[in-house]
């Protein structure tokens, strides 16, 4: 079998087995084939640092509603959700299409096994959203962030993945960076 | 079948079963596993409505070649071809490559089935175009604007979807503004509640 994406049915098995996790689970958000993620706070990147890390300051919780961005702001946005992956699947995250109308672009990625988890500490997704305005916007957070979709490559073989020494000092500066408490680093 | 991924020759037989609609359908634009999709009208958005989204108008059709965008600029973008999806398949969106190099960043999402027509209305793929550039910037539609891939669920099992009460209320209150836009009547807010 090649990597196959799975339906709503098989995601619901996957997250029963232990070998996904999506935590709190909203059942009306889990579409035919994708999960709808929703936004949970927003942070504000500061000064670059040396490795191309920025510390990140909280802006907001979404506690009071809506949040209403600059002109043009990029901020960092973290998930109510917190997932994990286990085994051979992997996520893959694109926008909500209700940001194209709301005038937000959204940078994410992919999730490879393993994610979710650092140092001991949850590891956050987090994702970079931009008000593509050149006026003050306002972001709803109930119409989502994003959709998760999963490829699931059990029963395929594969060659175990290496990693290149940039990848390897990134995740032991974050391992670090947990282990202290402390906020931020490369996305 | 589960979860696959759909070949140019797979694509085909969908359009050719009405399973899904390229309209106008290109085959210079079918792929190994993609359609390249063209950019026909482009959109300014401008007052914000309670529930996030902009009220958009025209601002150029490509009938007289490319458009200038102004620095920064963000505007709503619709294809040429208007997408419809049956049954267990869903279309995926990303950006065109040739974006890269012309200075330009593109939102788009997913298609679930059922998309393309919202009350007996024809409802539009919107995406949203940016010029990354501080000057202005030209967008050439011959370049292309994105590529849909689909995935194929016939025969995988799946579970019925639910709305979330936003995504209700967002299709009763767009439902509402295409018929409104059809006959020019002012349509009550419905009684569905948050419950419902």
């Amino acid at each position: 079998m090649y990597g196959t994406t799975p339906t709503n049915t098989q995601i619901a098995e996957l997250l029963k087995q232990g070998l996904l996790k999506i935590d709190p689970f909203e059942p009306e958000n889990l579409k035919l084939a994708h999960y709808r993620l929703r936004p949970f706070q927003l942070w504000r990147p500061g000064p670059q640092l040396k490795d191309g890390g920025h510390r990140r300051s909280f802006v907001h919780d979404f506690e009071e509603g809506p949040y209403q961005f600059e002109p043009n702001e990029y901020l960092i946005v973290t998930l109510l959700e917190h997932v994990t992956i286990s085994g051979h699947l992997v996520g893959s995250v694109l926008p909500a299409s209700t940001l194209v109308e709301q005038c937000f672009s959204l940078t994410a990625g992919k999730l490879d096994p393993g994610y979710g988890a650092i140092g001991g500490k949850k590891q956050d997704f987090i994702m970079g959203i931009k008000n593509m305005l050149d006026e003050p916007n306002w972001f709803h957070p109930e119409r989502g962030v994003a959709n998760i979709s999963f490829v699931d490559f059990r029963g395929t073989r594969y060659d175990e993945p290496k990693w290149t020494p940039a990848e390897r000092d990134d995740f032991r500066d974050r391992e670090l960076k947990a282990r202290s408490g402390a906020v931020g680093g490369t996305p | 079948m589960d979860g696959q991924t759909l070949t140019n020759a797979n694509i085909l037989a969908c359009l050719e079963s009405s399973l899904i609609s390229l309209d106008p359908f290109e085959p210079a634009n079918l792929k190994l596993a993609h359609y390249r999709l063209r950019a026909s009208q482009l959109w300014r958005p401008s007052l914000q409505f309670p529930d996030g989204s902009h009220d958009r108008s025209l601002v150029h059709d490509f009938q007289d070649g490319p458009f200038l965008f102004a620095p920064k600029e963000y505007l709503i973008v619709t294809p040429v071809e208007h997408i419809t999806i049956q049954a267990n398949l869903v279309g995926s969106v990303l950006p065109a490559s040739t974006l890269i190099e012309q200075c330009f960043i593109l939102t788009a999402g997913k298609i679930d089935p059922g998309y393309g027509r919202i009350g007996d209305r024809q409802q539009d793929f919107v995406m949203g175009l940016a010029n990354l550039l501080d000057e202005p910037n030209w967008f050439h539609p011959d370049r292309g604007i994105a590529n849909i891939s689909f995935v194929d669920f016939r025969g995988s099992p799946v579970l019925p979807t639910q709305w979330t009460v936003y995504e209700r209320r967002s299709f009763r209150n767009r439902e509402r503004l295409l018929r409104a836009a059809d006959d020019g009547p002012f349509y009550e807010e419905d009684s569905w509640s948050e419950e419902g």
